[in-house]
């Protein structure tokens, strides 16, 4: 078990260094002159050269990248060729948003995703199993940009049940961080109005997030249900007199469960991509936003970061997928090891 | 002697053509059979003949160029403009219609050029192997473990905003899905006895890998790359969107629909999500050998790719992330 996990933890290491090389190489390779553009169109021959020596363009390839590596293990993002902050503050104030979007979705996503494909895997050909099929097809097909703003539409602008969009309301009180993530803050200081309202401005946003991923779970833990429904320890347990329920979550659920990890972490890692269109629409402040809004203006240090946040949370969610697997299923850890 | 030879070779060719026949129509009896499949496929037809017909059916073909009519901004749908007006007057469903052939456009040259960087570099990962192949593998593996999405706004961001742009960083992303796919079919093709055959017979590493590998893998390619069309499509849609893909008069639905007016918007916005659900189905539906329901799982692909899955990397049979 050791030996798999350090295994998986090396590869974790090999994945990074390929990810850095990646997004170097699109900082440093691609643009023809970084310089210029951080200068902006208008800038004299003189202001580029001033810019070029204090980025270190104007030193070698190499060195440019054994200099970028050593930032980037010291946790130094570089600095944001707009506003001159540096990266590393921004993902620090705007990566706990994210995460308290990804994680309610992701949580809304299983808690509904789950018992659903199970039911309709129970229930098959039933209502339930029809409805929850014409949810997964759409949740395939619905563009999450698409649902974002019918959602505000329809529940935000013409019921007027939600906000827009947004974090929080102007006038609400900011509990003092202490996770900084703010519902738990929130809780954690007993500010029960703050809680409130950051729960009513999360709903549309989560709900937008999980739905494809609410889809693809749903799909997955259908039809791993029926196929473990339909295996002899199955009957074996049925014969022996065991109830219905218990057989079905006790017995098939677990073994359904290896494939849905596998889609629950991939999701995950998706969902992270996807606050990029979500944030966007609900102008909810996070790395996603983030990284289109500097990206728009042509800033492109801080979408490295953002690339670099997400890739790096994206192979720790595969990492702890694959442990998760050993740990459900004993056959795995020991071919593995 | 010579003739008698000729007549049976052509016989057999015949016969051979009959039961090609016989298969497609049985193909089609099973195909028509699937209410989902035909309604599929009914659509990917709609779809196709409206970007076929799209600048002749049009009733203002120049709003699309980036015409202003100031006079006649952000109208209500009427018999005049069916779908309403935009910002600057232009006629919505003019804009809606000849979206339609450029999403296609799009889709097909980021499948095509994504294809044509993937599909060689797997061919050789998986026949030549060796360093080379092991190299390109690791390669195609740090790409896959990026969500695409992010990797082609980081790209973007460099490249600066744009459609030609926005197309080109999502081929730049997407190729590695092809080479995971090819690269696991060469292999297992690389064992086959014809290919040995080949190479006893002393023909050259280059030719085994192009001339007799690569046809066969052919068809989980195109079976691939139809489904990546719908994927791709709404890919340069969301780079649309968020304003890094086709800028403003450009008629490119994401960007379209990403424009801050209604209520003309909810129709433009209805316009996108029918292809998306329509292409989804042109690439899932019709490659269904079997008819569905016969199986005990519906979902024999998916729930195989997940099972193989040991590296979850191995992310291509999802295709990209759109949220």
């Amino acid at each position: 078990m050791t030996g798999y996990v350090a295994g998986r933890v090396l590869a974790l290491g090999v994945l990074l260094f390929g990810l850095l090389c990646i997004t170097f190489a699109i900082s440093h390779v691609i643009p023809g002159d970084p310089a210029r553009l951080a200068a902006g169109p208008d800038a004299s021959e003189a202001m580029v050269q001033t810019l070029r020596a204090q980025y270190g363009l104007d030193r070698s390839l190499g060195t440019q990248f054994v200099v970028y590596t050593r930032g980037l293990l010291r946790g130094d993002f570089g600095l944001s060729l707009r506003s001159r902050n540096t990266v590393a503050d921004d993902l620090a104030r705007f990566f706990p948003n994210s995460f308290e979007l990804v994680t309610l979705s992701l949580l809304l996503a299983v808690a509904v995703g789950v018992p659903l494909g199970m039911l309709s895997a129970v229930y098959r050909d039933t209502w339930i199993d029809h409805g929850s099929r014409v949810m997964s097809v759409s949740g395939v097909a619905v563009p999450a940009f698409w649902l974002g703003l019918m959602l505000q539409l329809v529940i935000a602008l013409h019921l007027g049940w939600l906000p827009l969009g947004g974090r929080l309301n102007l006038t609400t009180e900011l509990p003092p961080p202490i996770t900084h993530l703010l519902l738990v803050d929130a809780v954690l200081r007993g500010q029960w109005a703050t809680l409130g309202d950051g729960l009513r401005h999360a709903v549309l946003p989560v709900v937008t997030l999980s739905f494809p991923a609410l889809a693809s779970i749903l799909r997955v833990n259908r039809a791993e249900m029926l196929e473990t429904l339909h295996q002899d320890y199955i009957l074996n347990a049925r014969a022996q007199g065991l109830g219905g329920l218990r057989v079905v979550a006790k017995l098939a659920l677990r073994n359904a469960m290896i494939p849905t990890l596998t889609m629950i972490g991939l999701r995950y890692g998706w969902m992270l991509g996807g606050t990029l269109l979500v944030e966007s629409v609900f102008d909810w402040p996070g790395i996603g936003l983030y990284a289109v809004n500097s990206a728009l203006s042509s800033d492109f240090v801080p979408v490295m970061g953002v690339t670099l946040v997400i890739g790096f949370n994206f192979m720790l969610a595969n990492l702890l997928v694959d442990l998760g697997y050993a740990w459900l299923d004993p056959r795995l850890r020991r071919t593995a090891a | 002697m010579n003739a008698r030879v000729q007549a049976l070779a052509f016989r057999g060719w015949w016969e051979d053509r009959a039961t090609a026949a016989r298969e497609a129509r049985r193909y089609a009896r099973i195909f028509g059979r699937n209410a989902a499949s035909v309604a599929g496929l009914g659509l990917v037809v709609a779809f196709l003949s409206i970007a076929l017909v799209g600048p002749w059916i049009v009733p203002y073909p120049e709003d699309a160029t980036g015409t202003v009519h100031l006079d006649r901004k952000l109208e209500a749908p009427s018999r005049a403009h069916w779908f309403g007006t935009d910002e600057v007057g232009d006629d919505v469903y003019t804009r809606v219609v000849l979206g339609a052939r450029l999403s296609l456009q799009i889709g097909l040259v980021i499948t095509l050029v994504a294809a044509t960087i993937g599909v060689p570099l797997g061919v050789v990962a998986g026949y030549v192997g060796g360093r080379l192949g092991e190299g390109i593998m690791r390669i195609t593996d740090v790409f896959l473990a990026v969500p695409a999405l992010v990797l082609a706004v980081a790209v973007v961001s460099a490249l600066g905003p744009g459609i030609v742009n926005a197309m080109l960083a999502i081929a730049l992303v997407w190729w590695p899905g092809y080479v995971r796919l090819v690269q696991g079919k060469a292999l297992a093709i690389s064992q086959e006895s014809y290919v040995e055959a080949a190479r006893a017979v002393g023909v050259g590493r280059l030719r085994i890998a192009f001339v007799h590998l690569l046809p066969n893998c052919l068809s989980p390619i195109l079976v691939k790359a139809s489904m990546d069309m719908g994927t791709a499509i709404l890919t340069a849609a969301s780079l649309g969107f968020i304003g890094l893909g086709a800028q403003p008069p450009f008629p490119e639905w994401g960007a379209m629909i990403s424009q801050p007016q209604l209520p003309a918007d909810v129709v433009v916005v209805f316009g996108l999500s029918w292809p998306r659900d329509l292409l989804h189905r042109a690439g899932v539906q019709p490659v269904r050998r079997r008819p569905p329901r016969r199986s005990r799982s519906e979902e024999p692909e998916l729930t195989q790719a997940l099972r193989n899955t040991r590296r979850s990397t191995q992310a291509w049979e999802f295709g990209p992330v759109i949220g």
